[in-house]
């Protein structure tokens, strides 16, 4: 088989539309959050979130990339992520819940199109990422 | 550390975040491209239609599948909606390919942008596709309990799609 350029060139294009894509959506948004890292902002929000959080291993710091990876999408909770400095097995639970649960406006108004309720595939979505969450967080002993 | 100092430092690790999930989403679009354009997500779909039976789908079902979980949920639902338009999948299918896809999908790219945590990737993956598979399989006997006894796929798997 021949390997056509065409395929390159396009890959490329798309590889750099999504860079700046996400770009936009990085840059702002890690910023903001490292600059509330030094104030008491993030601090109230985690002790409020804390209690939640903690059940399944994470610091209540960590409900900010949380919101923002479900509410936006994973690419802002990134921004987000990178600046709190979390340990591998916290930004390995948040992965999990992350990759099963994000975007959930936009990807559930998509899955309604196929004539799905909106109930069941946030259901499963939620469902799922909290258990697979709560199992890694009890199965891993650091 | 001055303000100028703090911005700075904030500027480089946004713009250092960004160059990390470049290097990892550029080559990944180009793998895709040259995967659609060697009709890899057809042949995919051919190893996967025996397999997909066993979740109550046709045959039909597997190229739907096979393209969302590598594509992302936008390309997948959108040939699940023509698929399902044209009567090629049942509302049955369409709930079971729902329940695997929509917490399993875009699996490099979704994957991937989680290396620069540190997170091990296949572990990510295992645990994520592991979890949407066997939270089908709890669904579809879910499902066949409250029908009663029968196979709703059973219907529609005469035809194997040749795609």
């Amino acid at each position: 088989m021949i390997a056509s350029a065409q395929p390159l060139a396009r890959g490329l294009r798309k590889g750099l539309q999504t860079t700046w894509i996400l770009a936009k959506a990085v840059v702002p948004t890690y910023i903001v959050v490292y600059f509330l890292a030094k104030t008491p902002v993030l601090d109230i929000i985690g002790r409020l979130a804390a209690p939640l959080l903690q059940v399944i291993g994470l610091p209540g710091e960590a409900a900010l990339p949380l919101v923002l990876g479900l509410v936006m999408n994973l690419y802002t909770a990134i921004g987000a992520l990178v600046p709190l400095e979390l340990g591998v097995k916290e930004a390995t639970i948040i992965a999990v819940i992350l990759s099963t649960a994000h975007n959930l406006p936009m990807e559930t108004a998509v899955t309604r199109q196929i004539g799905v309720s909106a109930w069941f595939s946030l259901g499963i979505r939620l469902g799922l990422a909290f258990a697979l969450a709560l199992i890694i967080h009890l199965v891993w002993k650091v | 550390m001055g303000i100028l100092g703090a911005l700075w430092e904030a500027v480089r690790g946004a713009g250092g975040t960004v160059l990390s999930i470049a290097m990892i989403v550029i080559p990944l679009m180009v793998v895709v491209e040259y995967l659609r354009e060697w009709r890899v997500f057809d042949r995919l779909a051919d190893r996967l239609a025996p397999g997909v039976g066993r979740l109550g789908l046709s045959g039909q079902a597997a190229f739907p599948l096979a393209a969302g979980a590598v594509l992302g949920l936008s390309y997948g639902s959108g040939l699940i909606i023509e698929s399902a338009r044209e009567g090629r999948i049942t509302r049955h299918e369409a709930y079971v390919l729902t329940a695997l896809l929509a917490p399993c999908h875009a699996i490099f790219e979704d994957t991937l942008v989680f290396v620069p945590l540190g997170v091990n990737p296949f572990l990510l993956l295992g645990v994520r596709a592991a979890g949407a598979f066997f939270l089908t399989l709890a669904l579809i006997r879910i499902w066949q309990a409250i029908q009663g006894p029968g196979d709703p796929g059973a219907s529609r798997r005469a035809g194997r799609t040749s795609r």
